[in-house]
């Protein structure tokens, strides 16, 4: 067990180093140049300037030597400075990430409660009008647009009855993102949980559990779900990315703080260390989440043991 | 009863939730500004804020006159090589530093450095050459080459004074300290969420007559909402006072309701206008791009996007700005006859299957490129059909973010032609940025090349005299439209929406509100 995190962790410094050279590729390929994006319409920077700008921020050098210098700081653990807004990149990401993680773990975790619940409910009232309804909230709340559904939320509980702000950093505020965000992600975890019920019920401990004379309860709660749910986690470690982007819209609709938002601004400014810098975090924060979620197996399913 | 109420109050106030008296909160949409060190930024919405924390040295006020504030007078030498300024006595910065002619060599020599990597305060200052300290409050700015626009480069919110103790001690962490003279001072920024500034309780020296003492306000507050649906949200629902750029098409909407009020202001300059790449073909033909400015019907555009809310543009430059010739405005009528003369008159007469124009077996094809959004998307869309009339196939790429100016950067971009507009009260240092040949590759759009335009831009830099100006900007306007450069098609607003309680909003001539001067009820 602890070898395998030990080996998680190993593999994720060269696994960064390639990202960082991919994306830093990657970004080159983006149309713009940052120190014209930089200046946008209405400076009054003339070639000359624009020049000297372009010279003092290194993009009048080569490619691979504009990477190499990136990647001495990188090894370094300096993230270098934002282009832009000419603030330390690490301090930057280290401001917004409490913003997204609570957001993610808000919807995450409101996404578990709904779409497990939904899950159960289809499969014990398989093929009858709860299980329809449940599989008809969960198909909803995935097709729907979250942009569209966050506005609705506003406009109803914002502007109309004025229970919840429409943005801020306050508890009170993470309600509407959380619930746009758990909505759209609660969908498979109830799809993955119904299939997984569905094929558990017919399995023979279950007939043994129940003529045990135990309660129904202890059977679905204790013997069905923990067995269901193996599935589910895995679901969720794969999903850890989409949400994270999904936090990407949700954020510009609320208007809060959080990285993917953040992102999204420092790719079209072509803003290179910023991107670069959110990305490995990002990229770092998969591989664990992942690597967590393996160990979790375990925890569930008491027959997978790492060696 | 009233006791129970009397005591809820009080611990209400305690607990810090009774509003603070006069505090204003502003959403604005652009999240992605870059700084609020006014000598680094070139984002006009970063300057939205940081107006309130520096002050400038010359005011311009709503009639674009120069008005005196940490400056009391300015005068230029016969040929504007040497400007003399006389500083005024008695102003602090926030951090307890003395303004005086030192903070002002301090300043210009720290916009000019490389090292600042300033992107409007630096060039701005033009020519510059070097400042000399003639007495404690009196300076000489000299510069290599004469220099007319100086006095009015200085009441650029980026040409901000900044603390220079405040910057020596901070280095590059000053955007995070911000240390001004202004009417507010910075309190706290969470970035792109939201800035907090405070009233300076001994400002004391506003521009001339415009105002005096202390700004009204204890608190501005500042958030940043990219969604225009959101932005609109927290004013419907009370959260902010004011919020910006408000699409046309909702300015009626909030009207109906009688406690919010529509404030606007034109962007006064270089009218948003689809800059052709002249030197590609089939728009390097002065009859293609003739026929395209009769094709297009700006009215309609204006109405079915604008809702009327946005003044139509017919010359380069837009109604207001200073030198503005009237005189030009007919010179494109809406005329689709005229245009497929000019087209046919060019050699596209055959027609396709399409109904597009061919010549020599290639169709009349103009690749257009643009930012999303209702502002430069739609009105593309909407010429693409006016065009389609006189046969032009048109071709819209949509491009995120400002990445489309590098489309038209290049003169050998794919794109034949964009949509952009730039603007200044005084439009000497635009149209010698845009239309000066000396700006091929980066800053002329158009990618135009011509002699005598470039001599008239470069001589109304170099002159003082307003009458000469005038008849040099009448010429260098005359040679755009003529040589149909760009097609003008309008002129941008800033439309900004309030509260019912919140008075003495104004705008100054740069189209951005003005704070010191607002009370809220």
């Amino acid at each position: 067990m602890y070898k395998f995190v030990l080996r998680r962790i190993l593999i994720l410094a060269p696994l960064l180093i390639m990202i960082s050279f991919l994306v830093f590729s990657m970004i080159q390929l983006v149309p713009g140049d940052p120190v014209i994006l930089m200046l946008g319409e209405y400076s009054v920077a003339n070639a000359e300037s624009i020049q000297a700008l372009r010279e003092q921020l290194g993009f009048d050098k080569p490619f691979y030597l504009q990477y190499w210098n990136y990647f001495t700081s990188l090894v370094q653990g300096d993230l270098g400075m934002s282009i832009r807004s000419k603030k330390p990149v690490l301090e930057q990401i280290v401001q917004r990430l409490p913003s997204t993680f609570e957001l993610t773990l808000a919807g995450l975790g409101f996404a578990v409660v709904l779409g497990i619940f939904l899950g159960v409910v289809s499969a014990l009232y398989h093929n009858r009008w709860p299980d329809r309804m449940a599989v008809t909230i969960a198909l909803l709340g995935m097709s729907i647009p979250s942009f569209w559904l966050g506005l609705m939320l506003i406009l109803i509980f914002s502007v109309y009855l004025r229970w919840l702000p429409v943005t801020g950093t306050s508890l009170k505020s993470l309600v509407l993102p959380a619930l746009t965000l758990g909505l759209w992600a609660a969908g498979p975890i109830a799809r993955f949980t119904r299939s997984g019920l569905l094929e558990v019920m017919r399995q023979d401990y279950i007939r043994t559990a129940r003529s045990k004379g135990l309660r129904e309860r202890t059977v679905v709660w204790h013997h069905m779900l923990r067995n269901a749910l193996i599935p589910v986690v895995t679901i969720l470690g794969i999903r850890f990315g989409q949400i994270l982007a999904g936090t990407i819209i949700i954020e510009a609709v609320f208007a809060r703080p959080g990285l993917g938002l953040y992102l999204l601004n420092a790719i079209v400014a072509k803003d290179f260390p910023l991107v670069q810098g959110i990305i490995l975090f990002v990229a770092a924060a998969y591989v664990i989440v992942n690597s967590l979620v393996e160990v979790t197996y375990a925890a569930i399913d008491p027959r997978i043991e790492y060696g | 009863m009233r006791k129970a109420l009397g005591l809820m109050l009080a611990m209400l106030v305690l607990m810090g939730f009774a509003p603070a008296q006069g505090e204003l909160t502003v959403a604005i949409r652009n999240i992605d500004y870059d700084t609020f060190d006014p000598n680094v930024s070139s984002f006009t919405q970063a300057a939205y804020v940081f107006r309130n924390i520096f002050d400038r040295l010359i005011y311009i006020d709503e009639n674009s006159d120069l008005v005196p504030w940490l400056a009391t007078s300015w005068e230029a030498n016969e040929d504007a090589t040497v400007w003399t300024l006389t500083l005024r006595e008695g102003v602090t910065f926030h951090d307890g530093t003395p303004f005086n002619a030192e903070a002002v060599v301090y300043n210009f020599e720290r916009m000019v450095d490389p090292a600042t990597q300033s992107r409007q305060a630096g060039p701005l200052l033009g020519p510059y050459d070097r400042t000399e300290i003639i007495d404690g409050n009196t300076v000489e700015v000299h510069f290599t080459e004469p220099y007319a626009l100086f006095s009015f480069a200085l009441s650029s919110p980026f040409m901000g004074l900044v603390s220079p103790a405040a910057v020596e001690e901070a280095g590059d962490r000053f955007n995070q300290v911000l240390i001004g003279s202004g009417p507010f001072k910075f309190v706290s920024e969470n970035p792109h969420v939201e800035v907090v500034l405070e009233q300076n309780p001994d400002y004391n020296w506003g521009p001339e007559g415009l105002h005096e003492g202390p700004a009204y306000l204890d608190r501005l507050v500042f958030k940043f909402i990219l969604e225009d649906e959101t932005r609109l949200a927290t004013l419907l629902s009370g959260e902010t006072d004011i919020i910006d750029e408000i699409p046309p098409a909702q300015v009626d909407r909030i009207l109906q309701d009688p406690t919010f009020e529509v404030f606007g202001a034109p962007k006064v300059g270089i009218a948003r206008s689809v800059f052709f790449n002249t030197q590609k073909p089939p728009v390097d033909d002065i009859r293609v791009r003739r026929a395209i400015l009769h094709a297009i019907d700006r009215e309609a555009i204006n109405i079915a996007i604008f809702k009327g809310v946005y003044p139509l543009a017919s010359v380069v430059l837009t109604p207001g700005t200073r030198f503005y010739d009237a005189t030009l405005e007919e010179l494109y009528p809406y005329d689709p006859e005229g245009a497929i003369a000019l087209l046919e008159e060019a050699g596209w007469t055959e027609m396709n299957r399409d109904g597009f124009r061919v010549k020599d077996g290639e169709v009349l094809r103009i690749d257009h490129t643009t930012f999303p959004g209702f502002v430069a998307e739609a009105p593309a869309e909407i010429i693409q059909a006016q065009l389609r009339d006189v046969g032009i196939d048109m071709s819209i790429t949509v491009v995120q973010g400002a990445a489309y100016l590098d489309g038209i950067i290049s003169p050998d971009s794919i794109y034949h032609s964009s949509l952009i507009g730039t603007y200044s009260p005084d439009p000497g240092l635009i149209l010698n940025r845009t239309f000066n040949s000396a700006g091929m590759g980066t800053t002329n759009w158009a990618h135009y090349a011509n002699p005598e335009l470039d001599a008239l831009l470069q001589e109304g830099l170099q002159t003082t005299d307003e009458a000469a100006r005038t008849e040099i900007y009448a010429a260098a306007q005359k040679i755009i439209m003529e040589n149909a450069v760009v097609a003008p098609i309008y002129a941008n607003v800033s439309i900004f929406g309030a509260q019912g309680g919140v008075s003495g909003f104004k705008f100054d001539p740069y189209a951005q509100p003005e704070f010191f001067d607002i009370r809220v009820e």
